[in-house]
């Protein structure tokens, strides 16, 4: 009898739990999808450190300037500042001895009034705190400008194939096929070796190049969820009260079908930037002195046997380097577990 | 079955010629007077002669034309010769290399393979390995301290990995140096004694009884398989963490449970096959992207394989050489993409079925 009632009891809590569950008014508004999304992502500790490592990593590209300001009316203030042309490295905290740049307060108040060179220089005087501080705001603003024309183009060019469906998706599958077929890296170094001729040096010739291979995954993403979605009948009901092709699929379908896609692609803002490091590493785009982490790097490559002695112009950008990536990992992992529907209720 | 191979078969031609027309169709961003200097020894310093040459080769025909002749060649109509044509093997030359690009990759080749032969256990074993550790002990200490270790290899860089590798076993300690053989094992292995049967060094020197070069071309081989193993172990072990915890909770576990196995048997008799199956699709793919040349890899190890050579080719922007190496690494994927498909339907009924 007492055992009856218990059971009696779970099978109210659990009829309870799925008639009565408080639905916020965030839940609302975001959709009970997006809303478990984020509410998972805010709430993993990982990828709530991997936000913190993110946030850092924004603050300091946009207070660039204000850390260590670039030289008065220059023109390019990404161009690495200089202290010489010596070809020896300096050792971090060897005083800046040519064209310091101007202290700014918080130098004033925490290390003293004359700038010395924080994280070393490689050869050819470049300041490598200069490059890591300037190369955050290069990765921020290389990682967004790629990341959004290549994810635009996935979706143009996916929700083509899942709207229309028929002949005009397997050819656009077909061609998927075809770029996805190429190992990623390899292609974009071709394709910027012959745009770097065409258009010159600088970040464009690499960023076409992460583009025009980038895309497919986006385009195959958000296919497969207008393909589910079309099915809904609240399309049919759309069609039948005669909304036009353009209507439904701007109203009705790709605000349903595309927070996936978006979610996935601005987590994937790590890896373009790691990409675009790892062409200017191997000296395709930018030109020598850009502040960009790949290329500081590539600094190390010519002191490789003396690498020990001359740490810090490997270990510094290549910290940079590691923890902006870890902190989209970070949050991307915890993400995946989340999207997973093997892992879900576990 | 026999229908779905055939079917993949009969694309795959198509997929190659739409693999071609892409790599044809970067090449045409060019100008025919700087496609002539790609191809042209000594490039012409007048019009006239400049002009003359693009009308030989047909540079300003339309552009199927060009990508006909492109891919089967011209015949000259003096000496009887045919010029350049992909499919009869005439790449062309390579600037940055200083030889013929079939020669080229005659001779990168096998070492690429040699490296991506060494590095499939430890890449994909440990990496499987892990994940199977990480499951075992879901949501405990080790569990959390595995997945980590693997995040951050996966955030490394490779180039940074690779340097960091260099910095203490080559720079500090000198125990693994780079790239393929010491001076004095490639003077014994270019000499006349030293027969080559396969190609790859390893192999061979134990054909020729040499074991000291053997140990100096794996001395050689540890750094970039370390690098290649660490920055890919996060894939593997999330795949085989997520595909093993959810055949753990399927019903036959549950049943074998209860009839009494051993937890040791349940793990490894029941739970593991199943769980294997999106390793295997992994693999392939891995496998294939190692053969394929590991650019930045081969390109920090000063390792003489494919992918160093795509990355000089690149950065010399010798367009010839890295449009012919980007075809091969196309051509190896598109083979494995189509052995992994296949291998799958094989393992796993529910593919083959529909």
């Amino acid at each position: 009898m007492a055992e009856a009632q218990v059971l009696d009891k779970k099978l109210e809590g659990l009829i309870g739990e799925y008639t009565e569950r408080k639905v916020s008014r965030t839940e609302k508004i975001l959709g009970p999808e997006l809303y478990r999304i984020l509410k998972g992502i805010f709430t993993t500790p990982s990828s709530v450190a991997g936000f913190i490592l993110i946030a850092i990593f924004i603050l300091v590209a946009v207070f660039a300037p204000q850390i260590i300001p670039p030289k008065e009316n220059t023109l390019d203030p990404f161009k690495i500042m200089r202290d010489g042309f010596g070809s020896v490295p300096k050792t971090p905290g060897t005083i800046w001895a040519k064209n310091p740049p101007t202290v700014p307060w918080w130098y004033r108040t925490f290390v003293g009034d004359e700038w010395v060179h924080l994280f070393g220089t490689a050869s050819g005087g470049w300041d490598i705190f200069y490059g890591v501080i300037w190369g955050t705001r290069t990765a921020i603003k290389v990682g967004l400008v790629i990341e959004g024309i290549t994810l635009l183009l996935g979706i143009i060019i996916g929700c083509l194939a899942g709207f229309y469906g028929g002949i005009l998706d397997t050819i656009i599958m077909r061609v998927v096929e075809v770029f996805q077929t190429f190992p990623f890296l390899m292609a974009a170094m071709t394709l910027s070796a012959i745009l770097t001729p065409i258009i010159g040096k600088g970040i464009w010739p690499a960023t076409i190049a992460l583009v025009a291979f980038g895309w497919m995954s986006y385009a195959r993403l958000i296919r497969g969820d207008i393909l589910s979605v079309r099915e809904r009948d609240y399309i049919l009901a759309a069609r039948v009260v005669g909304a036009k092709d353009s209507r439904i699929m701007f109203k009705h379908i790709i605000p349903n079908a595309i927070y996936p896609t978006l979610v996935v692609a601005s987590l994937d803002i790590g890896s373009i930037v790691v990409s675009f490091a790892a062409l200017s590493f191997l000296g395709i785009g930018t030109e020598i002195g850009y502040a960009d982490w790949g290329q500081l790097v590539s600094f190390a490559r010519n002191w490789i046997p003396q690498l020990a002695n001359y740490w810090w112009i490997l270990i510094y950008p290549g910290m940079a380097l590691v923890l902006f990536v870890l902190g989209w990992n970070l949050v991307g992992d915890a993400l995946r577990d989340i999207m997973d529907p093997r892992m879900r209720n576990r | 079955m026999t229908q779905y191979i055939v079917r993949r078969l009969l694309l795959m031609p198509l997929t190659l010629i739409g693999v071609t027309l892409l790599i044809f169709g970067m090449l045409s961003f060019l100008s025919p007077a700087e496609r002539v200097s790609l191809y042209v020894r000594d490039i012409p310093k007048n019009d006239i002669v400049m002009n003359s040459l693009i009308e030989r080769y047909g540079l300003d025909d339309p552009f199927l034309a060009q990508y006909w002749r492109w891919m089967v060649g011209q015949k000259d109509a003096e000496t009887g010769e045919w010029a350049g044509g992909i499919l009869r093997g005439n790449f062309g030359y390579s600037r940055s290399a200083n030889q013929n690009i079939v020669d080229l990759i005659k001779r990168r080749f096998p070492a690429t393979v040699e490296l991506a032969l060494y590095s499939i256990v430890p890449l994909i074993g440990v990496g499987t390995w892990l994940g199977i550790v990480a499951a075992k002990n879901h949501d405990k200490l080790i569990d959390q301290i595995t997945r980590l270790f693997g995040i951050l290899g996966y955030s490394f860089p490779s180039f940074v990995f690779g340097l960091l590798m260099l910095m203490f076993f080559y720079a500090k300690y000198q125990i693994f140096p780079p790239d393929r053989l010491s001076n004095w094992a490639m003077l014994v292995v270019s000499g006349d004694s030293f027969t080559s049967y396969t190609s790859l060094v390893t192999v061979d020197a134990l054909l020729n009884g040499r074991f000291d070069i053997f140990l100096d071309a794996l001395r050689h081989l540890v750094l970039p398989i370390i690098t290649l193993s660490y920055i890919n172990w996060a894939l593997y072990l999330r795949i085989m963490r997520s595909s093993m915890l959810e055949s753990m909770n399927q019903d036959y576990i549950v049943t074998a449970r209860a009839k009494g196995v051993k937890e040791k048997d349940v793990l490894n008799k029941h739970a593991k096959p199943n769980a294997m199956i999106p390793i295997v699709t992994m693999s392939g793919m891995t496998i294939a992207g190692l053969l394929s040349g590991v650019t930045i890899t081969e390109t920090i190890f000063i390792y003489p394989g494919i992918g160093s050579a795509a990355a000089a080719a690149s950065t010399q922007l010798d367009v010839v050489t890295i449009l012919s190496l980007v075809l091969l690494t196309g051509f190896i994927l598109l083979v494995a993409n189509l052995i992994v498909d296949i291998t799958y339907a094989f393992l796993d009924p529910r593919v083959r079925l529909s």
